[in-house]
C-alpha cells in the first residue's frame, strides 16, 4: 500500500501541489489532469527524485525516503522524456539497468529476453537504438520499467508515440501486469485509462479533484450529455453557447456532442447520450 | 540580417565565450607583469632593460655609427660608469675602476639588496653591457657565410634534385639580404639587444603565440559550437524546416566566422596596450627588426633576427598581427570543415587537435628529395609553432620569402574544397 | 561491481582509446626520439655514460677525490680518441702539425692572435669534417662530449672555488648550509650529469603531458554524456539509486589510474630496452651527482633510482588530480563544447604546473617541501569537491 500522506510541493513561491492524500493499493491507478496540474511533480515525489515541501509518503506504513534502496527494489519508473545511450542497443542498455536495479546476472539476461519479446523488439535487440523510431524507443522504455519485477509501476505518458496496435499491446501488457501489484499511470489518451483503470484521480487547482472509479466518475455526468445536428449556418454560434465536446461536419449540417447541467436552453432536436471519460475530463476541466 | 544578428548574440551569450576569453586575457596578462616585473631571475630585468635602451635611444638617437650618437653614447656611459662605482662603494666600503670585479661582487650580493638597489643596478649594466654589444655587432652577420653553411647542410643531409636547389636559393637570397643589411644602415641601427632585453623572443616568440594559440581555440569552439548547435538542442527538425531553411548553415558560418576574427581582436586590444605601457618602444619604432643587436638565444645557439626584406619595428607589429588575424580565419575554415562532417563536437574537437599535429609532423616525415616538405610546411599550425620567426629567417630548409602567400592559397583552397563538399552533404543528408 | 564494470566500458570506449593512442604516438614521435632510437654519437656513447659504467662496477655509487679525477680524466680520453682518429685524416692538420685535439686545444692557452686564428680555423674545419660524416651529422657531438669532459676536469681541480661561487648563488640560509654540506662530502657520486637533466628533461615534460592529455581524454566527456543522455532520471530510481554517483565517481578514479599506469609502463618499457638503458647502472648513485656545480643542489639525500620512482609518482598525482578537476567541471557541463571550454585551459594549467614543477625537483633553489605540498592540494582538493558533490547528489531534485 502506497499512501500520500498531506503532501504539499512548493518550488520557491509556486505551488505545485496542495495537500495531496491518496492511497493506491493493488489495481490500476489512472492519473488525469490537464498540463501543468503537477501530474509528473507527484510521480517524481513517488520515486524519489523530488522531496516533499510538507507531508510524507509511505510504502507500508514506512517512510519511502528513509526505506532508500529497499523500497526502490519495488518500483519501476517510465519518464515523459526518458534518456538512453544513442549508441546501445536495447539489450546493452537494458542490461546496464539491470545491474542498476540488482538483478542478478543470468536473471536478468533471460528477463530482458522475455520482455524484448513482449513488447516486440526480440528481432531487433541488438541494434543501436539510434536508428529505433519513437514508438520503438518508447517500448524499450515499458521494458526496462518492468525489468526489476517491480512491485509500484509508475509511468507517465507511457503511450506517447505508440500506434492503435501497440497502445493495445501495452494495455494487455498492463492488464496483464497489475495482478497483485500497483500500477500509476498518467496519459492523456483518456481512452487507455478508460479501458484499464480500476480507479480514476484527478487533479485540479494543485489538490485531488476526485478519485474514485470508472464508472462513478461518468456517472456524475449522467444526463448531461448529449447529441445534436444544426445547420451549418447556425454551428458556430451553438459552438459559442454551449459546452461543445466534440463537432463533426456532415453535408449541410454539423453534428455536436456537448455536455450541460440541466435542461434550460437545450435544443430540442438533442438526445441524451452515455457520458465517457473524455466527456467527464472536458467537462469538468472547461474552465482551465 | 536577424538571423545572423541571432546567431551572434547566441555566441555572445554563451558562457564558455566569455570564461574562456577572461581567462585567456587574466592569463597574457599575467604573462606580460610577471615579464615586466622580473622574478623569473634575481639578475637580470628585461622591462627596466628595454625602458633604460628606450630613454638611451631619446638622448643619443638611433643611427650607431653616427658621430652624434657616439658623443652622446659616451655621455651617458660614463654617467652610469660613475654611478655604478659609487654604488659599488656604497655597498661594499671599496673603491675599484675593474667593471667586472665591480659587477661580479654586486651581483653576487643581489639577494641582500632592496627593489631599488636592485633597478639601479640592472640600469647600470644595461648601459654597459650595451658598449660591449654595440661594439661587437659587426660578429653577428660578418662570420657567417649562409651560402657555404647552405652548401654544408646540403652535403650532410646528402640532398640533391628540387631540395638542394632549394635551399641554395635561400642561402643565396640570405645572403645578399646579410649584405643589404649590411650596406643599407640596417647593421648600424639602435635596438633592444635580444639577450638583455628579450623584446622580440617574448612578444613574438610568447606572447603572440599564446593569443594565436588562444584565438584558434576560440574560434574553433565557437564554431564547432554554432554549426551544431540545433543538433545539440535537438531542434533541427524545426530548424532545418523552416522557410530559411538550410540555408540558416550560412549565417551559422558567418556569425562563427566574424566571431572568430573579433577574439583575437579583444585579445590584442587589451594585450598589446598593457605590455607597450610597460614596455617603452617609443624611441625605437622606425628602427629595422634586423638589426645585428637583435640576437636571441634560440634552440642551440644564438641566432639574429633577419626578416627578408626591412621592416621596422612597427612595419613587423603590424605585419605579425596581420598574419595572426590572417591565420585565425584559416583556423575557423578548417574548424568548419571539420564541425560540418562530425556533429559531435567533442569528436570533432579531437580529431581537429590530432590533424593538427599530423600536419605538423608531415613536412619531416617526407622526403626530401621532393618538393612536398617544403610545400607541406606551409601550414597555419607549423606557423603557430614558428611564431617569433615570421617573415624571417628560421629553419633554413622551411622558411621562404613566399611562405605565407603559398599558405593561405593553400590553406584556404583545402578549406574551400573540404567545405563546398561538407556543405553539399549537409544540403542532401536526412536529418 | 557490476555497476563499476559498467561504468569503466563507458569511459573506455573504443574511440576514445583510439583518440589517446593517436595523441600518444604523435607525443613519441615529435618529442620522445631520443628515448626510441639511438644514433651513432648518441646517448650510449656519451663518454660520461662509457667510463662512468665502468667506474660503477669498479669501485660503486660513489668515488673519493682521487677516484673523481680519474673519472674526469679517462672522459677525456674517451672523447678524445674519436677526435684523434679524424684529425689523422685531415690533411689540413697534418700540415699545421697539429696531431691531437689536446694539441689543437694547447693553441688557446698561448693568448697569442696568430694562434687564435689557427685554432678558429681548425676548430670549423673539423666541425664540418664531422658534420659531413657518412656516418652522419651525429659524429658533430663528440666535440661537445670533448669540451664537457675538458671543463670537468677544470672544475674538480678547482673545485674549492667553484664551490665557495656555488654558495653564494644559492639565496637562503637553509639552502647554503645544505649546498656546503654535499659539497664537503669526501666521496662523491659518479652519477653523470645526463640521466638527471637534458635529455630527461625532455621526457618527463612529455610523459607528463601524456598523462595529463590521457586522463582528460578520458574523463572529460564522461558525465557530459550522462548529463546529455537524461537517464539519470531512470538510474536514480533503480536500487542503487543515487549511490550510483559515487560508482560513477570511483570509476573515473580507477580509468585514470588505469590509463596512466597503461602509459607508465610504456614509457618505462622503452626506457628500459631503448638507448636509456644504459642509465641503470646510475640507479644506485646519489643524486648530488660529480659535476653538481652546473646543476642543482637537492634538499634530500637520495639515490637516481628514488628520484626517477618520485618523479614518476608525482607526475602521476598531479595528473590524477587534475582528472578529477574535470570531472567535478564536467558534472555542470551540459554540452561538450562547455566541457572542451573548461578542458582546454585546466589542461593547460596542469601542463604548466607539471613543467614547472620539474624544472627544480627537490632543488635547494625552491622552498622544501613544496613538491609535496602542491601535490597533496592538488589531490585533496578535488577529492573533497567530489565528495561535496556526492554529498550533494543524495539530496538533488531531478527536475528533468
Amino acid at each position: 500500500m502506497l499512501t500520500v500522506q498531506n503532501v504539499t510541493k512548493r518550488f520557491g513561491s509556486f505551488t505545485a501541489l496542495e495537500d495531496i492524500n491518496l492511497e493506491f493499493g493493488k489495481g490500476v491507478y489512472g492519473l488525469l489532469a490537464p498540463n501543468g496540474a503537477g501530474k509528473t511533480t507527484l510521480m517524481k515525489m513517488i520515486v524519489t527524485l523530488l522531496f516533499p515541501t510538507k507531508g510524507r509518503i509511505l510504502c507500508d506504513g514506512k517512510e519511502i525516503l528513509s526505506m532508500g534502496e529497499s523500497y526502490r527494489e519495488k518500483i519501476g519508473y517510465l519518464p515523459q522524456e526518458f534518456g538512453y545511450y544513442r549508441n546501445d542497443s536495447p539489450r546493452q542498455y537494458l542490461r546496464y539497468l539491470g545491474a542498476l536495479k540488482g538483478l542478478e546476472r543470468r536473471a536478468a539476461e533471460v528477463r530482458i529476453d522475455g520482455l524484448l519479446e513482449k513488447v516486440g523488439l526480440a528481432d531487433v535487440k541488438d541494434k543501436k537504438m539510434k536508428k529505433f523510431s519513437g514508438g520503438m524507443v518508447q517500448r524499450v522504455g515499458i521494458a526496462q520499467a518492468l525489468l526489476g519485477n517491480p512491485e509500484i509501476l509508475v509511468l507517465d505518458e507511457p503511450t506517447a508515440g505508440l500506434d492503435p496496435k501497440e497502445r493495445a499491446r501495452f494495455r494487455n501488457l498492463i492488464s496483464e501486469f497489475s495482478k497483485d501489484r500497483t500500477v500509476i499511470l498518467s496519459t492523456h489518451i483518456v481512452s487507455d485509462i478508460e479501458s484499464v483503470a480500476n480507479r480514476i484521480v484527478m487533479l485540479k487547482d494543485h489538490s485531488v479533484y476526485c478519485d474514485t472509479d470508472c464508472s462513478s466518475l461518468c456517472g456524475m455526468m449522467g444526463g448531461k450529455v448529449f447529441e445534436c445536428s444544426v445547420p451549418q449556418k447556425d454551428a458556430d454560434s451553438f459552438e459559442m453557447s454551449h459546452l461543445v465536446i466534440s463537432r463533426r461536419e456532415e453535408t449541410g449540417q454539423t453534428h455536436f456532442r456537448f455536455a450541460q447541467d440541466g435542461e434550460k436552453g437545450l435544443p430540442p432536436q438533442a438526445k441524451p447520450v452515455q457520458p465517457d471519460l473524455e466527456d467527464v475530463f472536458l467537462y469538468i476541466y472547461r474552465e482551465d | 540580417m536577424r538571423v545572423f544578428i541571432c546567431q551572434l548574440k547566441r555566441i555572445f551569450r554563451a558562457p564558455f565565450f566569455l570564461g574562456l576569453l577572461a581567462v585567456f586575457l587574466a592569463f597574457d596578462l599575467y604573462l606580460v607583469f610577471s615579464e615586466a616585473s622580473g622574478h623569473k631571475n634575481d639578475w637580470e630585468n628585461c622591462r627596466r632593460s628595454v625602458n633604460m635602451v628606450n630613454s638611451v635611444a631619446e638622448e643619443t638617437g638611433t643611427k650607431i655609427n653616427s658621430t652624434d650618437f657616439k658623443k652622446k653614447f659616451a655621455v651617458v656611459l660614463d654617467s652610469h660608469k660613475r654611478d655604478l662605482k659609487s654604488f659599488y662603494h656604497q655597498k661594499t666600503g671599496k673603491e675599484s675602476d675593474d667593471l667586472s670585479v665591480m659587477l661580479d661582487n654586486l651581483e653576487g650580493n643581489i639577494y641582500q639588496m632592496t627593489r631599488g638597489e636592485k633597478n639601479r643596478l640592472y640600469d647600470d649594466t644595461t648601459v654597459l653591457n650595451m658598449e660591449n654589444i654595440l661594439q661587437n655587432r659587426f660578429g653577428v652577420y660578418r662570420n657567417t657565410d649562409f651560402k657555404k653553411d647552405g652548401e654544408t647542410y646540403i652535403h650532410e643531409e646528402k640532398l640533391e634534385g628540387f631540395q638542394a636547389e632549394f635551399i641554395r636559393k635561400n642561402s643565396a637570397a640570405l645572403q645578399s639580404r646579410v649584405k643589404e643589411i649590411e650596406t643599407d644602415g640596417e647593421e648600424d641601427e639602435l635596438y633592444f639587444p635580444g639577450n638583455m632585453c628579450r623584446t622580440h623572443g617574448f612578444l613574438y616568440g610568447i606572447l603572440f603565440r599564446a593569443l594565436v594559440f588562444e584565438s584558434a581555440l576560440l574560434g574553433v569552439l565557437i564554431m564547432m559550437y554554432i554549426v551544431n548547435f540545433e543538433f545539440m538542442h535537438g531542434t533541427q527538425a524545426l530548424a532545418y524546416s523552416s522557410r530559411r531553411g538550410r540555408k540558416l548553415a550560412t549565417n551559422q558560418f558567418g556569425a562563427a566566422f566574424i566571431s572568430g576574427l573579433l577574439v583575437p581582436a579583444l585579445l590584442m586590444a587589451v594585450v598589446l596596450p598593457a605590455y607597450f605601457a610597460l614596455f617603452n618602444f617609443s624611441n625605437l619604432w622606425n628602427v629595422s627588426v634586423s638589426s645585428p643587436l637583435n640576437v636571441e638565444m634560440s634552440g642551440i645557439g644564438f641566432f639574429p633576427v633577419i626578416t627578408w626584406t626591412r621592416m621596422t619595428v612597427l612595419q613587423y607589429l603590424w605585419a605579425t598581427i596581420g598574419i595572426a588575424f590572417a591565420l585565425q580565419a584559416v583556423f575557423c575554415l578548417l574548424a568548419f570543415a571539420v564541425a560540418v562532417f562530425f556533429r559531435n563536437n567533442y569528436a570533432g574537437f579531437i580529431i581537429y587537435a590530432i590533424l593538427s599535429m599530423g600536419i605538423i609532423m608531415i613536412p619531416e616525415r617526407l622526403p626530401w628529395s621532393t618538393p612536398l616538405p617544403v610545400i607541406t610546411a606551409a601550414n597555419p599550425f607549423t606557423a603557430w609553432k614558428n611564431c617569433g620567426s615570421w617573415l624571417a629567417l628560421s629553419e633554413p630548409t622551411l622558411t621562404y620569402p613566399t611562405y605565407f602567400p603559398v599558405l593561405f592559397l593553400l590553406w584556404g583552397a583545402i578549406a574551400a574544397v573540404v567545405i563546398f563538399f561538407g556543405v553539399r552533404r549537409f544540403r542532401r543528408a536526412d536529418l | 561491481m557490476r555497476i563499476f564494470c559498467q561504468e569503466l566500458k563507458k569511459i573506455f570506449s573504443w574511440k576514445i582509446i583510439l583518440a589517446v593512442l593517436a595523441v600518444t604516438f604523435f607525443l613519441y614521435s615529435a618529442r620522445m626520439k631520443g628515448l626510441v632510437w639511438d644514433t651513432p654519437s648518441g646517448y650510449t656513447k656519451n663518454p660520461e655514460i662509457v667510463v662512468g659504467t665502468e667506474m660503477v662496477h669498479k669501485y660503486g655509487p660513489a668515488v673519493n677525490k682521487a677516484q673523481q679525477l680519474e673519472f674526469a680524466e679517462k672522459c677525456r680520453e674517451e672523447a678524445a680518441k674519436p677526435l684523434n682518429k679524424r684529425i689523422s685524416e685531415l690533411q689540413e692538420f697534418r700540415s699545421a702539425k697539429i696531431h691531437s685535439i689536446d694539441e689543437m686545444d694547447a693553441l688557446l692557452s698561448q693568448n697569442d692572435d696568430a694562434d687564435m686564428k689557427k685554432y678558429s680555423e681548425l676548430y670549423h674545419i673539423l666541425e664540418n669534417s664531422l658534420r659531413s660524416s657518412p656516418e652522419g651529422g651525429f659524429l658533430v657531438y663528440l666535440l661537445f662530449y670533448y669540451n664537457n669532459a675538458k671543463s670537468s676536469v677544470d672544475y674538480l681541480q678547482h673545485y674549492d672555488e667553484f664551490v665557495k661561487e656555488k654558495v653564494q648563488s644559492v639565496p637562503t640560509e637553509k639552502a647554503k648550509k645544505r649546498v656546503s654540506e654535499v659539497m664537503a662530502r669526501p666521496e662523491r657520486s659518479l652519477l653523470p650529469n645526463v640521466p638527471l637533466k637534458g635529455e630527461s628533461d625532455g621526457f618527463t615534460e612529455c610523459l607528463a603531458v601524456i598523462l595529463l592529455a590521457t586522463v582528460m581524454l578520458f574523463i572529460g566527456p564522461y558525465l557530459v554524456r550522462e548529463n546529455r543522455s537524461g537517464v539519470k532520471s531512470i538510474a536514480y530510481t533503480c536500487r542503487s539509486g543515487r549511490a550510483v554517483f559515487g560508482t560513477q565517481i570511483a570509476a573515473a578514479a580507477a580509468a585514470a589510474v588505469v590509463a596512466m599506469l597503461v602509459q607508465i609502463a610504456v614509457f618505462l618499457a622503452f626506457y628500459f630496452t631503448g638507448p636509456h638503458r644504459v642509465d641503470l647502472p646510475f640507479f644506485g648513485c646519489d643524486i648530488s651527482g660529480l659535476y653538481d656545480i652546473n646543476s642543482d643542489t637537492y634538499w634530500w639525500n637520495m639515490t637516481f633510482g628514488q628520484f626517477f620512482a618520485w618523479r614518476g609518482l608525482i607526475m602521476f598525482l598531479i595528473a590524477f588530480g587534475f582528472g578529477l578537476i574535470i570531472f567535478a567541471a564536467s558534472r555542470f557541463c551540459k554540452n561538450y563544447i562547455a566541457m572542451l571550454a573548461v578542458m582546454a585551459p585546466v589542461g593547460l594549467a596542469g601542463a604548466k604546473l607539471m613543467v614547472w614543477l620539474f624544472d627544480r625537483l627537490f632543488s635547494v633553489l625552491r622552498t622544501q617541501h613544496i613538491e609535496i605540498t602542491v601535490c597533496a592540494l592538488v589531490v585533496l582538493a578535488p577529492l573533497a569537491v567530489c565528495l561535496i558533490l556526492l554529498h550533494r547528489e543524495k539530496t538533488k531534485e531531478i527536475l528533468s
